[in-house]
């Protein structure tokens, strides 16, 4: 299936590559009339990225059909790094098995990225039973992970009725950033049930790399469950991980 | 008179390993996989995918053309 799609922006749209690519090596792109998703979990299958596109966010979006392409997020990453913020990116696929990625700028670079075949996607995200639910400013998750790496290789997410709370203990250190609804970094909280659960900061670390600091991020999670973590792209778009938790050694 | 450091340095003062300022053993946590929280039909497809990755990991990225 041929398609045609511009993206303005080269750079937010590597920026937004890359921090998937962090984490996972190879990606299956959805591309339908509606939009692009990705969806893609890393080797040792402890996170799952989940981008969603619509075609709005695009300044051309030619697109005949549906198809799902594999790529090799290492050989993508590469290519978009070569594109300048005021590049314009053009994403051309013809009939053969390979992606035309095209930076238009000052000179109009194009390169060709061979693909894998894959099946059909066809899963949904599964509705996970989460009993808290955080809408946090991007620039305090950030700085959050920053302070626990100082201490800990885990973070441990609280919360309580109107209290959200990170964690870390170290061996003799412990950080602990609290935030109450009359805290300007804490947009919103609902909480079903005291809720605990600790997670990779390693894994956090590559997550937070593509916020902004003014972005909204729902974070969602239960009793030593997955994080599912979502911010905003471009207002419409979409990514989403969903980090599996570390749990206590009895 | 002053004191030496040395008074200080070689004094009986015990750093116990391990234990945290409240003298409680530090948690430590076991990484899990989202194999146990996904259904079967997520794993077993990711799994999948894999095996495409490996055709495809070498092969070349060629840059086609480059117009001034």
């Amino acid at each position: 299936m041929p398609f045609e799609i511009v993206f303005d922006g080269a750079k937010d749209f590597a920026t937004l590559i890359a921090t998937a690519s962090n984490l996972i090596d190879e990606a299956a792109f959805k591309v339908t009339e509606d939009g692009i998703s990705m969806r893609a979990m890393d080797p040792s299958r402890v996170v799952l990225i989940d981008l969603n596109l619509p075609a709005g966010i695009f300044s051309k979006y030619e697109v005949d059909g549906e198809e799902t392409i594999g790529v090799n997020m290492d050989h993508f990453k590469k290519i978009l790094k070569r594109g300048k913020s005021k590049d314009i990116l053009v994403l051309k696929k013809g009939e053969e098995n390979f992606l035309e990625v095209t930076l238009q700028g000052t000179a109009t670079r194009t390169f060709r990225l061979p693909l894998i075949e894959v099946e059909e996607l066809e899963l949904e995200l599964p509705e996970l039973p989460f009993t808290a639910k955080a809408v946090v400013l991007g620039e305090v998750l950030k700085e959050a992970v920053k302070d626990a790496s100082l201490v800990s290789d885990s973070l441990k997410f609280i919360a309580r009725e109107n209290e959200f709370i990170m964690k870390a203990e170290g061996e003799t250190n412990e950080v602990e950033i609290k935030l109450t609804l009359e805290d300007e970094g804490l947009l919103d909280l609902e909480v079903q049930e005291e809720t605990k659960s600790a997670y990779g900061i390693s894994y956090l670390a590559d997550m937070v790399k593509g916020i902004g600091k003014a972005d909204e991020v729902i974070i969602q999670f239960g009793n030593d469950m997955p994080l599912q973590m979502d911010y905003p792209v471009r207002d419409e778009g979409r990514l989403t991980f969903l980090l599996a938790p570390r749990v206590e050694e009895e | 008179m002053d004191k030496k450091l040395d008074d200080f340095i070689t004094s009986p003062v015990k750093v116990s390993k391990g234990k945290n300022t409240k003298g409680t053993k530090k948690k430590r946590f076991r990484p899990t996989k989202l194999d146990s929280f996904l259904p079967e039909e997520h794993i077993n497809y990711f799994k999948a995918l894999r095996i495409g990755s490996k055709k495809i990991r070498n092969a070349k990225i060629s840059e086609v053309t480059l117009d001034e």
